[in-house]
């Protein structure tokens, strides 16, 4: 069992109703992670596919491996400018 | 520099004193009333602030390395904005105009691309929603376009 820290921002902060929380998961990847959120949290999976991930504060891929304690932050779509 | 600012831009003071630049080409971004047809009264911007400053400071290295210009300055807001209010500033500067247009393009495509700020629309029929559009977030986009997803539509930016 792993143990990942997460942040929340925009629409995914709604989503799960918190900004932080720390989570045990299964996963060793940021796909399997955002996969068991997408289903405790019950979110729309047509929006979720297009999020990307950072991973202790730097962009990754979803199919980068993860360490347990690691900080993962999702990042649905940005909007700026 | 790259800097997130949850202060009106409008005071913001930026100036470059080498007395080398002959042009300086600012870009604002300015919060519209309308977006996808819909009568926008006020956003909030929101920033994951420690991924945003390093891909905003990386954008304007990657600038100053491809473009012959001596600074660039940006910044983006962040929290409750009006309409009309200032959202995003480029400021590049340059011998020649050229560069520093061309800096200043290049920068403010890629923060709408790639820096992790998001904003939250609310509107005049007191609705609110995140605008999410994964295509405009691509950073592959020009100018007025469809977009093939769930909510097509036009747009531009």
């Amino acid at each position: 069992m792993n143990e990942y820290k997460l942040l929340f921002f925009g629409w995914l902060s709604e989503q799960t109703n918190c900004r932080e929380t720390t989570w045990q998961s299964q996963a060793d990847k940021p796909a399997a992670l955002l996969a068991e959120l997408v289903e405790h949290y019950n979110m729309d999976q047509d929006r979720t596919r297009h999020f990307n991930v950072a991973v202790n504060d730097e962009y990754a891929d979803m199919d980068t491996a993860l360490n347990s304690g690691d900080l993962v932050v999702f990042i649905p779509p940005v909007a700026g400018g | 520099m790259f800097s997130i600012s949850d202060q009106d831009l409008n005071l913001l003071e930026v100036s470059e004193d080498s007395g080398r630049a002959g042009a300086m080409v600012r870009f604002d971004g300015i919060v519209r009333n309308h977006n996808e047809g819909k009568q926008v009264e006020a956003l909030e911007y929101e920033s994951y602030e420690a991924l945003a400053l390093k891909e905003g400071k990386a954008i304007v290295e990657e600038a100053l390395q491809k473009f012959d210009v001596y600074q660039i300055h940006a910044v983006h807001r962040v929290g409750k904005l009006a309409i009309g209010d200032l959202a995003v500033i480029v400021r590049a500067w340059s011998a020649h105009r050229a560069q520093a247009f061309d800096a200043c393009r290049y920068v403010i495509d890629e923060i709408k691309g790639r820096v992790p700020v998001w904003k939250l629309e609310h509107y005049t029929d007191g609705s609110r929603d995140w605008v999410f559009c994964p295509h405009c977030a691509s950073g592959h986009h020009e100018h007025e376009h469809v977009h093939d997803h769930a909510h097509d539509h036009h747009h531009d930016h």
